[in-house]
């Protein structure tokens, strides 16, 4: 399993981790861990998120994780994407 | 394609209201004159509001027609669709229309009824968790819990579809919420207001403005190193250009750069008529000079497409000496299937702009001529053999060859012509055959591919332009699928023209079971059609069969001059084919290419 680990600054919208969560599995990936934290101060969603995809599977891919994360960084609420190195 | 927000600030809006009211008025700021629908329970007090609004509401017959009317009204027109539907069964109707809108990048909003508040979650009747069902094919998806959100969020809607790559946003109004009193006017400077003004989180900052056309700037002299070093070298166009408004500015590159060219479905259209070096639609039944030429290049410069599966064949072996210069609004797009040499991640509009400010005195590889004279040896040798049909029946390429020349004579001299199309072997057929000057004149399911696409698309292109003509070319299967629609054209009298291509068959699907399924004709027989002259007949409108070649041409000028809706059935031999066609998981140069006419000696094995 190839993982990654993603860091989303968001809006608090009771849609975002199901948006979230249907992107990644979607665009192929599963959670394998997943945090989430309210900050109340800029009513944002913190979310820490680690995604894994079988490693042939990953192996065909042209850009792998950045699909992903362009993917993410799309949706309406999602204010910012950090991609761990 | 043109993104319009007429809002106005000055209009007062009568105090109290509904939510419903409200809503209505807010689209209106926003220059919705029309929306298509059908109403049920929980969408009623819309529709009481409907009753004495300003907007246009066009019933149709089917929730699916009301979404695909709206596409292919905001595919002619260039605004945003609006479509609507009641909870429950009316929202998933919709479904299928909004997922042809994202598949396609068509600006639409759709509003849903919902229970009413307290009611959701106790799976009342007529409830569906929309909000949900949406998810995988909306750009967004709004649930209204207040009234006075209203404002904000129809305001965030619009710029979400039609901004960056535009899409579709959902909007549920539980039925509560539609009641609620709200007051508020469009100039009431405390609450937030419709104006002309971008949203405040999508507003780069001038730094970050600079630090982007920069970047433009690097990547555009990069792309340009790149044509410099090529000798064969090939545009490649998505449907992408026409969304982005920006034909001319690829006429003008074009003109500067007289590389060859190809393009996808939804690219049609872009690529001038005139283009001495357009090599057709790429693909599993694209052209064999765009597919042989494509398979040869060494630089692909490629706009507003997505290196989709049916454009690519064989991912691994498609254009496998080309270098790639990849521009597309979409960051997710480059990179997904292709590895892009050259990235270049902007509205096409500006990058285009920015391409023929700096191309200038460019010069090209002497070996460049000698790869122009290749493609224009290949398309000398594509000369499709329409007169080879042998017999008495009706070939349809050349059936649509003949109605894209009656068009593009009248065009000369009258209103823009609209074609819409369903999904299968007529589709195809008209993507090969039949010309057009502007992307918007094609509308079809491209990403999606869904039947049923092509009457109600042709309803929202005939409501969007009075005086346009609407051709909707169909096949049986498809038409079938919408027929309600006919219900719709009857109504408001709209002059819609049908060409239905009838095989008796599931076509396309048939086709491939010739092909690859050994002859296992499974469930693609429809011979059992109904009578479609006495249907149209039924909805009072005009309707003619023919079934030689010999009746298309006069058959066709009578379609076309009548100023009433009329249907065209035309008899086609029950095993037509596509061709070319690529294999599934083939290169795109191993094309099957078969003069049709022999294919009928292949009999059903089971019918």
């Amino acid at each position: 399993m190839i993982k990654h680990r993603l860091s989303i600054r968001a809006n608090n919208q009771s849609t975002l981790l199901e948006r979230l969560l249907q992107v990644t599995r979607y665009r192929g990936y599963q959670v394998l861990e997943l945090q989430v934290e309210h900050q109340a101060d800029a009513d944002e969603l913190v979310i820490n998120l680690q995604v894994g995809k079988p490693a042939h599977l990953a192996a065909d891919s042209i850009n792998g994780i950045q699909h992903l994360y362009h993917q993410l960084n799309k949706l309406f609420d999602v204010k910012h994407v950090n991609l761990a190195a | 394609m043109k993104q319009a927000m007429q809002a106005t600030n000055d209009q007062p809006i009568s105090n109290p209201q509904t939510g419903a009211q409200l809503t209505l008025k807010l689209l209106q700021a926003l220059g919705v004159t029309d929306i298509f629908g059908y109403p049920g329970g929980a969408i009623m007090p819309m529709y009481d509001a409907i009753y004495l609004s300003d907007i246009t509401h066009y019933l149709c017959r089917h929730e699916q027609g009301a979404a695909f009317a709206a596409l292919g009204y905001a595919r002619a027109s260039g605004k945003i669709g609006v479509c609507m539907a009641t909870s429950g069964p009316g929202a998933t109707n919709l479904i299928t229309g909004i997922a042809d809108a994202m598949a396609d990048s068509i600006p639409m909003i759709a509003i849903t009824g919902q229970v009413a508040t307290k009611a959701m979650g106790t799976d009342g009747f007529q409830e569906v968790d929309i909000i949900g069902l949406s998810l995988a094919c909306t750009k967004h998806s709004f649930q209204v819990k207040d009234a006075a959100e209203l404002p904000e969020i129809i305001k965030q809607a619009h710029q979400i579809a039609t901004t960056g790559r535009p899409g579709p946003v959902l909007i549920d109004i539980p039925k509560d919420i539609q009641n609620q009193p709200i007051e508020y006017s469009l100039s009431d400077q405390s609450k937030p207001l419709i104006n002309n003004e971008s949203l405040e989180i999508n507003e780069p900052s001038d730094q970050y403005q600079q630090a982007l056309e920069n970047s433009l700037q690097r990547s555009v002299s990069e792309a340009l190193a790149l044509i410099q070093q090529a000798a064969k070298p090939l545009f490649y166009i998505g449907g992408g250009v026409g969304m982005a408004d920006a034909q001319a500015e690829l006429h003008q590159l074009m003109s500067r750069l007289p590389f060859p060219s190809v393009s996808t479905l939804k690219g049609i259209g872009t690529i001038a008529i005139d283009n001495p070096l357009f090599l057709g639609m790429l693909g599993m039944h694209g052209s064999k000079a765009a597919n042989l030429a494509i398979q040869q290049c060494d630089l692909m410069i490629v706009f507003g497409a997505r290196f989709d599966d049916r454009a690519t064949g064989k991912l691994n072996e498609f254009a496998p000496h080309a270098k790639v210069i990849h521009c597309d609004i979409d960051a997710a797009e480059i990179n997904k299937r292709r590895h892009a040499d050259v990235a270049i991640n902007s509205h096409l509009k500006p990058c285009l702009q920015q391409i023929n400010e700096s191309i200038n005195q460019q010069p090209i590889k002497a070996e460049v001529n000698k790869w122009l004279g290749q493609c224009q040896q290949f398309l000398t040798d594509d000369n499709y053999p329409y007169q080879q049909y042998p017999g008495q029946g009706v070939f349809a390429p050349d059936l649509l060859r003949c109605l894209s020349d009656q068009i593009l004579q009248q065009s000369e001299d009258s209103q823009p012509v609209y074609i819409t199309t369903d999904v299968g072997q007529h589709q195809m057929w008209a993507a090969q055959h039949m010309q057009f000057c502007k992307p918007e004149n094609f509308i079809t399911s491209s990403g999606l591919g869904t039947m049923g696409f092509g009457v109600p698309a042709a309803i929202g292109a005939q409501i969007s332009h009075a005086n346009c003509q609407a051709i909707c070319i169909s096949g049986d299967g498809s038409f079938m699928m919408n027929v309600q629609e006919l219900g719709t054209i009857k109504r408001y009298h709209l002059p819609v023209k049908i060409l239905l291509i009838d095989n008796s068959r599931l076509g396309l699907v048939r086709q491939w079971q010739q092909l690859f399924f050994e002859g296992r004709y499974s469930e693609t027989d429809l011979s059992d059609n109904p009578d479609f002259v006495a249907l149209a007949k039924a909805f009072d409108i005009q309707a003619e069969s023919i079934n030689q070649k010999h009746q298309v041409n006069d058959a066709i000028k009578r379609m076309l001059a009548s100023d009433k809706a009329y249907l065209l059935h035309v008899t086609i031999d029950a095993f037509e084919n596509v061709w070319p066609l690529v294999p599934p998981e083939t290169a795109n140069h191993k094309m099957i290419h078969t003069i049709s006419g022999d294919d009928s000696t292949n009999s059903e094995k089971k019918s």
